[in-house]
């Protein structure tokens, strides 16, 4: 990649994550529980889209810059296991084992139904 | 997750020299809320956004430097994920309940760096990907790693740091 790329990579990366905590915070503000719903949001999404980029046949470097970068950086993981992690200690084990499964059915559901949409366009 | 840099900390490292009491969790949970109901911080933002540059160019460029073909398991995004999970638990737990309140730590590196360096979405693409090939024996291994190696990690980590604590 060029330099410019790699630059490209910086800011879109920047403007993922400040993507992601707004949309966390606006939804948490929002939510009465502790549950994370947040991290849901921002992790379905991001994988609804990152599925649309894929089914549009994005490649090469407009799939690293649009998608890994971008997309990339706005969806996480870290923070998804922090959460459950955090309900487990806090004896909210039901909660935690929800927020694993809910996460991935709906991830893996959202990145299919983003790329079906892709490649139907 | 919001950047909490409230006194949570205090709270939680009562919390976690006995066992584990309602009234800490309460307390963390109002802390929170106090933190939610601020306005947003301009240098919270550019927090974020440094430590999301830095991220996105250490797992971006790890892929590059580590392509994965089909059919193989995603070590680049399997070690970013799993690196961040280690971090997160490492820098949070540290930030929570032994450093003094920093506003722009946490959002420094766990929202930003922590969070760009890992990644969900593209966990799922890889996993669309192994289920086309129908190669689930590789979808669900890796699909079970991520989760078990994440979750474990941050546990580590955050046991960790709740030692060195103890021992000081």
């Amino acid at each position: 990649m060029s330099a410019y790329a790699w630059i490209a990579v910086a800011v879109l990366g920047s403007v993922g994550s400040i993507a992601r905590f707004l949309l966390d915070r606006a939804i948490s503000l929002r939510s009465a529980g502790s549950f994370p719903l947040g991290t849901l949001a921002v992790n379905a999404s991001g994988a609804l889209v990152l599925g649309l980029l894929t089914g549009l046949a994005f490649s090469g470097e407009a799939l690293t810059l649009a998608g890994s970068a971008t997309i990339g950086s706005y969806t996480t993981f870290s923070t998804w296991m922090f959460e459950t992690h955090r309900l487990g200690e806090d004896g909210r084990v039901q909660a935690g084992a929800l927020n694993v499964l809910v996460s991935i059915v709906v991830g893996i559901g959202a990145a299919l139904l983003g790329r079906t949409i892709g490649a139907a366009l | 997750m919001t950047p909490t840099a409230g006194l949570g900390h205090i709270v939680r490292s009562q919390h976690h020299q006995g066992s584990p009491g309602d009234a800490a969790i309460t307390t963390a949970t109002q802390t929170e809320h106090d933190s939610r109901s601020r306005r947003i911080d301009p240098s919270e933002l550019l927090a974020i956004a440094l430590g999301g540059a830095i991220g996105a160019l250490a797992r971006v460029g790890l892929a590059q430097a580590a392509p994965v073909s089909t059919g193989s398991w995603p070590w680049a995004t399997f070690a970013a994920n799993i690196v961040g999970a280690l971090l997160i638990g490492y820098f949070v737990t540290r930030l929570q309940e032994r450093l003094p309140v920093s506003t722009l730590r946490r959002p420094l590196l766990a929202t930003g760096f922590c969070g760009a360096l890992t990644t969900f979405s593209t966990v799922q693409i890889e996993l669309l990907k192994m289920a086309d090939r129908h190669d689930w024996a590789l979808a669900a291994s890796y699909l079970s790693a991520s989760v078990i190696g994440g979750y474990l990690a941050v546990f580590a980590s955050s046991a960790m740091v709740r030692r060195v604590r103890a021992l000081a």
